[in-house]
């Protein structure tokens, strides 16, 4: 790729081969200078830059307020540079790698005839959504911003966040035909060598015609793809993602994507939400207990309902043996079936109302909550206790904070339904036993991805110790600076040591 | 600090911590023979089947004491490697496989039980064959998981089974110490002949001698085998002495697993039976202790002339074990069976382990460093 000849028609037609006749590229050639003018010309791609900036900033200083003679100067692109160009960030380089690179990241290139050196003029722009409130993960006490598709505003907002010196920002270009920029951030002395390593090959072999999205990146780099449980952390959240910079984790920002990767991850911190750390310590700790409960509902309520119905009846108590006799009387379809259906009556109306535009979305919840749910008891479709139990354990898989997450827990309930109805009492045993072993066997870069011996961090799993005892970081994850912060409350108790 | 760096390898490689190698040997004895101990001591030692299984502790010491001496001349070498070394490929392999006979009828014995444990107490509507297939999946995948997996599994089995333990507590209320007295009062000679009857109880404790290669800190071999060697006892005698201090001796034996008893004293206001949730959870801890076992038998199977690959032996025992499984379900068959093979089984181990520390004993010196 090197240039024998520096003059501008080698160079367009260079850039022309590298960015493509058929794109967006715009030339716009100047003659610059007093007496005998120096040719030059400026290439962009259209949409991608601030238009502005290269009218206000580059071409009305070079064509209009040049009163000298140029031509012939020495280093003359550094002159113009220094000169002429009212912007902050300009470089002067010869590496046509390098001007290929940054056209297509939004700059602007300006060559100048015969001179060897050109002009890197940082011109991004472009229409970008602005900095939004998050929709997904909604909390009422935490900052409020969300990640965007720009991925120079999401390293913005981590880099607000944690200016630490040992903040790490790795760039990859990953995709052959999406070329998207991939940032792996890390804090150096505190995140794990091995680890990063391990993500850093991870992310280097992807070979894919696009890795323009968290989606995809995940699926390449991740564990055990035929595992229900994510293996790695995704958020919209811009505070999730700087908590667990500081734990030690990698984060990976994609371009064009508003939700940014944390890696490793464990199970339990699925099962965490921002607000946890910022709530009240006790009420905390009442709500995270509610919620692991919920997970057990959500997972076996159904089906022990249905072995309770079907196979040991004689563990109802007499009390409500009458009530739920009642309720099932003339009811055609079976137990297994009643709540099968309903089940999945539930998932049409959650996947209908998850794509539907919200106006629509109202009456899909009043014909399907109010219509069907009580035209089904009516017309003795189910009985009305199944539909209660139904009801519990679709409420109940609203609480898991991971949008991921909770799916995965929600597809739980099928194959232990079939379980259930199977092997009665016997198939719920089998199937939280062999989720205990699944989860055991996952491990998410290296690092086991439920551990169990890790007693110190029963510190924040299903309760939380109070926030100034969390003294040291997550054992889970390996890393380098165990001491997150030292003694807080030594105005309470004394200098005692 | 390097916090966290020990876990930083692949889960399938087989190290294990000194917790994991202690909660694995609890885990491979505590299982079904736990909650017929009581019935089997006290029909011969009526009130003193505590004593009995205190007694019957000797047992697994023994082999906590051999495998502390042996892993102390190879640390590096499980029993079945060591065997080879000193009575030559030939000799060793077989002797070697007469060895894998105790701990396959352990199998059987455990697992034969915990199909007679769910179908007499949570699913009476399955057939024999249905449990038996599902159980064995459950065990040939637990096990193709491998090691580290194991490890995990026992140690999260451990602390259900500490909350199994506390729960029975409860019949303290109900029980009387008219059960239990007079102490030594059915005479040693009784006691001693009991304690003989816990073997099958303790069987199990033999994966000690297999694992502890795999432990990353070989200084912890002693402490992890005495530790759950002595949890093991401190246990049999809690649960059997509650169980006869609560239902006394003749209403014990009547019962074939008569540890469920206990939970006769606790009532749900909401459920008919605090039984159904004890044996719900005590089957989970059943399939632990299947898992345990089965992957053991595969181990030294793997081991038996070369080293075959553990997985595929994994899959190529099922089918044996359920036609086992299914010749012997039957609840006086599965006794019959266990008091006809395992007392055997067990004086062959004995002496081979006996004859194994005396060899090295001996030749220490001579070329027994390079063996």
């Amino acid at each position: 790729m090197a240039n024998t000849e520096y003059s501008l028609k080698s160079y367009i037609e260079l850039m022309k081969n590298e960015i493509g006749t058929e794109s967006l590229l715009v030339i716009k050639h100047i003659l610059a200078g007093k007496g005998q003018p120096v040719d030059l010309a400026l290439m962009y791609i259209d949409g991608l830059v601030d238009k502005n900036f290269i009218d206000r900033d580059i071409l009305q200083p070079l064509m209009l307020h040049i009163d000298e003679e140029i031509n012939g100067k020495e280093n003359l692109a550094d002159y113009l540079a220094k000169r002429y160009i009212a912007l902050s960030n300009t470089t002067v380089t010869s590496n046509i790698n390098e001007a290929i690179i940054n056209i297509k990241r939004g700059n602007s290139i300006l060559f100048i005839n015969n001179q060897p050196n050109f002009i890197i003029v940082d011109t991004k722009g472009g229409e970008y959504r602005a900095i939004e409130e998050s929709t997904v993960e909604i909390a009422a006490r935490a900052p409020k911003e969300s990640f965007v598709e720009n991925l120079g505003t999401n390293m913005s907002m981590i880099r607000r966040s944690i200016r630490d010196k040992n903040l790490v920002f790795e760039r990859f270009t990953i995709g052959q035909r999406s070329q998207s920029d991939i940032i792996l951030i890390y804090l150096k002395d505190v995140a794990d060598d091995d680890v990063i390593n391990n993500i850093r090959e991870r992310l280097s072999s992807i070979d894919a015609d696009r890795a323009n999205s968290s989606g995809i990146v995940e699926k390449f780099i991740e564990d055990n793809t035929l595992s229900i449980f994510p293996q790695i952390y995704s958020t919209e959240r811009v505070d999730k993602i700087v908590s667990r910079i500081l734990e030690g984790r990698a984060a990976i920002l994609i371009d064009g994507t508003p939700m940014a990767l944390s890696a490793p991850a464990i199970f339990m911190e699925f099962f965490h939400s921002v607000e946890d750390y910022y709530d009240r310590f006790i009420v905390t700790n009442a709500f995270r207990i509610i919620r692991f409960i919920a997970i057990f509902i959500v997972i076996t309520a159904a089906p022990a309902y249905l072995v309770i119905i079907k196979f040991n009846t004689e563990l109802i108590p007499v009390n409500f043996l009458i009530p739920i006799i009642n309720s099932r009387m003339d009811i055609a379809l079976s137990p297994f079936l009643e709540i099968f259906l309903m089940e999945l009556i539930i998932e049409f109306l959650r996947e209908g109302g998850l794509r539907l535009p919200s106006k629509i979305a109202q009456t899909l919840s009043v014909v399907g909550g109010i219509i069907v749910g009580d035209m089904a008891v009516e017309s003795k479709f189910v009985s009305p206790t199944t539909l209660f139990i139904i009801g519990i354990s679709v409420v109940a898989s609203f609480v898991t904070p991971n949008y991921e997450m909770s799916l995965s827990i929600r597809f739980i309930r099928f194959p232990m339904l079939i379980l259930a109805n199977t092997l009665g009492v016997l198939g719920i045993a089998l199937g939280w036993f062999s989720l205990l072993l699944h989860l055991f066997s996952l491990e998410s870069f290296g690092v086991p991805y439920f551990a169990i011996n890790k007693y110190r961090d029963l510190k924040d799993s299903i309760v939380r110790a109070p926030f100034w005892k969390m003294d040291n970081r997550p054992d889970s994850v390996p890393h380098k600076d165990d001491i997150r912060q030292k003694r807080n409350r030594g105005w309470k108790w004394g200098k005692k040591k | 600090m390097e916090v966290g760096k020990k876990e930083m390898r692949p889960v399938g490689k087989d190290e294990i911590t000194y917790q994991e190698f202690t909660y694995i040997i609890i885990g491979a004895i505590f299982g079904v023979g736990i909650l017929s101990l009581p019935n089997q001591l006290a029909e011969v030692s009526k009130q003193d089947g505590w004593i009995s299984a205190v007694v019957g502790g000797i047992y697994p010491l023994y082999i906590a004491l051999t495998t502390i001496y042996i892993s102390s001349k190879f640390p590096n070498d499980d029993v079945l490697s060591v065997g080879k070394k000193i009575f030559g490929k030939f000799l060793g392999s077989i002797l070697n496989f007469l060895f894998f006979g105790h701990f396959f009828v352990n199998l059987i014995g455990i697992t034969t039980g915990a199909m007679r444990l769910s179908i007499v107490y949570i699913v009476g509507f399955l057939t024999v064959f249905k449990i038996s297939i599902v159980v064995i999946i459950l065990a040939v995948y637990g096990s193709l998981l491998g090691l580290k997996v194991i490890g995990r599994l026992n140690e999260f089995m451990y602390y259900l089974k500490v909350v199994l333990m506390i729960i029975p507590l409860i019949a303290l209320k109900d029980g009387s110490l008219l059960n239990v007295s007079p102490i030594f009062g059915s005479g040693i000679k009784n006691i001693v002949s009991a304690s003989v009857r816990s073997v099958f109880a303790y069987a199990g404790i033999e994966v000690m001698l297999l694992y502890y290669p795999y432990l990353n800190d070989k200084a912890a071999i002693k402490k992890g085998a005495l530790k759950s060697t002595f949890v093991m006892i401190l246990i049999y005698t809690y649960i059997t002495f509650l169980t006869i201090y609560y239902a006394g001796p003749n209403i014990v034996v009547k019962s074939f697993f008569s540890v469920t008893l206990l939970n006769e004293s606790i009532n749900l206001p909401f459920i008919n039976s605090f039984r159904f949730f004890f044996m719900y959870t005590w089957i989970m801890i059943v399939f632990k202790t299947i898992i345990d076992n089965y992957y053991s038998c595969c181990y030294i199977l793997s081991n038996f002339a070369k080293k075959l690959d553990i997985r595929k032996i994994c899959i190529f025992m099922a089918p044996i074990l359920v036609i086992v499984v299914n010749i012997i379900h039957d609840e006086g068959t599965r006794r019959e069976f266990l008091s006809k093979t395992i007392n055997y089984t067990l004086i062959y181990n004995i002496a081979y382990l006996t004859l194994i520390c005396l060899i090295i004993f001996f030749k220490k010196g001579e070329k027994n460093e390079n063996l």
